[in-house]
């Protein structure tokens, strides 16, 4: 059967490309279909500033924010696709045709390393059910250009291209600095371990350029701290809520694989220190997890066909076994799906925001500033085109711990005079408040802090009031 | 030995077992605490077929998760009986099938079925085990005697029918409860057992290892999903406050350790385990060691309450000393003096008898005394007779299911914290409630939670009042042994 299934009847690669289409599909329709915005989270970070730079805005300063900006080759990229194509186009065929080139990229690296085709058909099978593919391919963002720049990079290289390879690699400092490092670990771990002298030459002088490059054109203060993150295991992993996360099924899989593995641990000496290697750095590094997920892949997928390809000893337990890792790797996938259909920004969200954003009252600041949650504040910047007191950037910020407390301290205070001059101080004037913050988000009852001045003064007046979001605007003056 | 004499034999030693259990279960009509969580879970299925997943009254409002087999089958029960009756009899003979597990995998590994009836007996008497199973309503006393099925039918996986009963009791034990994780924990430490001692490991066991693993995890992941989502890999330590762990997972000292667990087991069983590593590697035996390994991991990181990790220390225990007792056994048969073997028997029985079985009837005694007393039980009746149907009482961590149960009203906090956000806060908050001497620090806090009366009992506080309660903000609504207070002021 699993010859006839892998060799003769349907094509591997064409059941791997089908899955993946469908998978890439899966959200954007579910999300369309709900009447919502198929981008999510970031997204709307990406598009106004990439809409800022196409109006001569940006150089260096995001003056909505009010904050310095880094040059990021990403959003001159997304700039550039913008004069072509509509913000939706861009999120619905770029990151599908990304997709689609890094399982064809890296089908053609694991070629290079001779994986047997039968275990080439599982590792991709795996690899396209993973949270992280579905991350980085049903929503465009920075890493999705990353990883296919990374995998090209390193195909030139095991192609003996070298030069090419550097070409490629040269872009992923512009784009993210932490996942140059990463990669370039990666391709000098495996330079070194075959010996290849020349290319680690090049590589060492390439680096030290590309570098040197980033310093000059990046703020490199910030990203450095930002290579590395506290350690959390729980960040780890897509079924303890983590958005660039891994499937624990997955890796115990892959656990497998590098058991069976380790006989020939000489042979296989790159998979096996990269493995070990990566799941130490996933912990405290977002992109090596991206990376560390090629390898769980590859070790999995391998596991998964030993298992199937070997005699078992109960035929029924072996059915049962397979079907149960076939749902535990479902398992990850429907829980990222299910994130990601449900995520912000939705349809009320958006109307409500864009009725702020041509809402005209009598203002009390220069600049009027938006109170809400930070995660939505990359959609109160992009749709009401107005400040965010906090977005989720802001924690870059040298003064985020204070502007933290100050949010807290309006969120929770139920003392008007005390909320009143946090207000003034910085130029609050409106509250965007969804239900999702009254259930837990933010508040635990119905009269805590901002919600009981809301009912209790009348300072504060109600100008949007629909199922799900509520807007209040603030006035120094009794309504 | 005949096979018939020992079949008799054991069922002696089950309706023994059963009617001791029985006996002591019934010396109260009432049950522990936190059994009237599972109580009031049955009456909810009695009445709409299904458990209470989204409950109103706990926490105030919140949802639980759990596999809920075991209450089904109470509730199955309590359709021919009263809840309260099968309460009290299902889980003792679920509980008393211990023994016939016990005595099968003793006899695979002894050979001697005078020996397989002394470990049955010992496990059914083992002072933890017997003591904590007698008047709780609580899904180990099922999910013991099946963990301790699926190993016998692993030692014994070479027959097909054995291999099947492994693989229906694993489901059965899937849908009963979450410490399921011991078993796959157990069988892969048996593995890693194999290969450190350079031992085959068999198609079969390497098969029902990845089958079990992957089926405990999977189904514990959809389960928990929610959990998992709430509060990430700290889940395991089921959202339990700090307070908590660091006092309730070890409240007891090595000597009262070697009390409950009993003290001929583990000589015996610690006999055996050297036995096995440095002599005879018998298979079946690693499997055993496999598990309790498991134990002392769990109890070690914290993962099972101390007591459950005691109960499954002392039955692998158990079964071990019964092949430490079959090595003294066969050394003495082949000395000068061989029909000395019996009279150790003997002497193992009686020791056992003085050391373990006493112990258990004294501990048992005492377990049936801990449980609502009558006045507790009249006071949350006044509660539910003459407060609002939407008040918040206020009890400790211990009186929360009465609440709940007895009372109908909304408890603070009770014993089950998982997917409660705020666990840590509450719980430190209820604490302070009970020993604050300020009040508007305590009707802050009384505020905080929406409580509307204090049920204050005395019963597991170390304070005999409450210092802040004036006339001002509180009247005394219920004066007994135990006191009611209804809560008047509000801090804005």
């Amino acid at each position: 059967m699993k010859q006839s299934f892998l060799e003769n009847k349907i094509n591997p690669l064409m059941f791997i490309f089908i899955l993946a289409v469908l998978l890439l599909i899966f959200p954007s329709f579910i999300r369309h279909a709900q009447d919502n915005s198929i981008m999510v989270g970031e997204a709307y970070y990406d598009l106004r500033i990439s809409n800022s730079i196409i109006e001569g805005k940006l150089l260096n300063f995001d003056s909505l924010q009010e904050r310095t900006y880094d040059v990021n080759l990403y959003h001159l990229i997304l700039s550039g696709l913008n004069l072509f194509m509509s913000p939706i186009l861009i999120y619905l065929f770029v990151p599908f045709i990304l997709g689609v080139l890094s399982l064809i990229l890296f089908w053609l690296i694991l070629k290079k390393f001779n994986v047997e085709k039968n275990v080439l058909f599982f590792v991709l099978f795996i690899y396209v059910l993973s949270p992280i593919f579905l991350f980085l391919f049903t929503n465009l963002n920075k890493y999705s250009i990353v990883v296919v720049l990374s995998l090209a990079s390193f195909l030139m290289f095991l192609s003996k291209k070298p030069l090419l390879s550097i070409l490629t690699l040269i872009f992923i400092p512009l784009i993210d600095f932490s996942s140059f490092i990463i990669i370039l670990l990666m391709i000098l771990i495996y330079a070194f371990l075959k010996d290849k002298l020349k290319q680690w030459n090049y590589l060492l002088i390439i680096s030290t350029i590309t570098t040197l490059i980033s310093i000059f054109i990046l703020n490199l203060s910030v990203t450095f701290e930002f290579l590395i993150k506290k350690p959390a295991f729980g960040e780890l992993w897509t079924s303890f809520g983590a958005l660039i996360g891994l499937s624990i099924f997955t890796l115990f899989l892959a656990f497998l694989g590098f058991a069976s593995l380790w006989k020939k641990k000489r042979t296989f000496l790159f998979f096996n220190i990269s493995f070990i290697m990566f799941l130490i750095i996933s912990m405290f590094n977002d992109p090596a997890k991206i990376i560390f997920n090629f390898f769980i892949s590859g070790l999995a997928g391998y596991a998964f066909y030993l298992l199937i390809s070997r005699n078992w000893a109960i035929i029924t337990i072996k059915k049962f076994t397979i079907l149960l890792i076939f749902c535990s790797l479902i398992f990850s996938t429907s829980v990222y799906v299910n994130g990601v259909t449900s995520s912000q920004p939705n349809k009320e969200l958006v109307d409500a925001l864009e009725f702020l954003k041509y809402y005209e009252a009598p203002s009390l600041f220069e600049t009027e500033v938006v109170f809400s949650h930070n995660s939505y504040g990359f959609f109160i910047e992009y749709f009401a085109n107005k400040k965010s007191f906090l977005d989720t950037n802001s924690i870059k910020d040298d003064n985020y711990d204070l502007m933290n407390n100050v949010s807290n301290e309006i969120f929770y205070s139920r003392n008007l005079d005390d909320t009143e001059l946090l207000l003034r101080d910085n130029n609050i004037q409106y509250f965007l408040v969804t239900d999702e913050m009254k259930k837990g988000f933010v508040w635990k009852k119905p009269d805590e802090g901002l919600l009981f001045l809301f009912q209790s003064s009348n300072k504060f007046l109600k100008i949007y009031d629909q199922p799900g979001v509520q807007i209040w605007s603030y006035s120094n003056f009794v309504i | 030995m005949k096979k018939i004499t020992a079949t008799i034999l054991l069922l002696i030693i089950f309706l023994v077992t059963f009617v001791f259990r029985t006996y002591f279960a019934f010396q109260t009509p009432e049950f522990s605490y936190n059994s009237y969580f599972s109580l009031r879970q049955i009456e909810h299925i009695e009445e709409t077929g299904f458990p209470l997943f989204h409950d109103d009254l706990s926490f105030g409002g919140r949802t639980f998760l759990f596999p809920p087999l075991f209450l089904y089958v109470l509730s199955f029960f309590s359709l021919i009986f009263n809840a309260s009756f099968i309460a009290k009899v299902i889980p003792n003979l679920l509980a008393s099938l211990i023994i016939f597990p016990i005595y099968l995998s003793a006899q695979h590994i002894t050979k001697k079925r005078i020996i397989s009836l002394m470990g049955a007996f010992f496990s059914a008497f083992i002072p933890v085990f017997f003591s904590n199973t007698i008047n709780n309503i609580s899904a180990y006393t099922l999910v013991i005697p099946l963990i301790f099925f699926i190993i016998y039918f692993l030692i014994r996986s070479d027959e097909a029918i054995y291999l099947n009963l492994a693989l229906f009791f694993l489901v059965v034990l899937v849908l009963t409860h979450s410490s399921s994780f011991f078993l796959v924990l157990g069988l892969l430490l048996f593995l890693l057992l194999m290969k450190v001692e350079y031992l085959h490991v068999e198609k079969k066991e390497l098969e029902i290892v990845l089958f079990s693993t992957f089926l405990i995890l999977w189904f514990n992941f959809v389960i928990y999903k929610q959990a998992f989502f709430m509060h990430g890999p700290l889940v395991i330590w089921q959202n339990i406050p700090i307070e908590i762990l660091k006092n309730f997972f070890f409240d007891l000292n090595m000597l009262q350790v070697l009390y409950v667990i009993g003290i001929i087991p583990l000589l015996l069983g610690v006999f055996a385990v050297h036995n096995v590593f440095f002599k005879s590697k018998k298979r079946s035996v690693f499997l055993l060691l496999g598990f309790g390994l498991a134990t002392f991991l769990l109890l070690w990181l914290k993962l099972v309450p101390f007591r459950v990790g005691l109960i499954f220390l002392s039955l692998v225990l158990v079964l071990l000393a019964t092949y430490g007792t079959k090595l003294i056994y066969s050394y003495i048969k082949k000395t000068k003096k061989p029909k000395y073997a019996n009279f150790f028997l003997v002497g193992l029985f009686i020791l056992f008898i003085l050391t373990s079985f006493i112990p258990a009837l004294n501990s048992a005694s005492k377990e049936v005394q801990i449980t609502p007393s009558n006045e507790e039980i009249a006071a949350l009746n006044w509660i539910k007779l003459n407060t609002p149907v939407d008040s918040v009482i206020l009890g400790t961590l211990e009186e929360g299911h009465l609440i709940n149960y007895f009372a109908e009203r909304k408890n603070v906090l009770d014993s089950n914290f998982l997917l409660i956000p705020d666990a840590q806060q509450r719980y430190e908050d209820v604490n302070l409630l009970y020993k604050v001497r300020f009040k508007t620090e305590a009707v802050r806090t009384l505020n905080k939670y929406d409580v509307n009366y204090i049920y204050f009992s005395s019963k597991f506080n170390k304070e005999e009042k409450l210092y802040y309660v004036d006339e001002d903000c509180f009247t005394k609504v219920y004066d007994n042994s135990i006191k009611i207070y209804e809560v008047l002021c509000e801090i804005k």
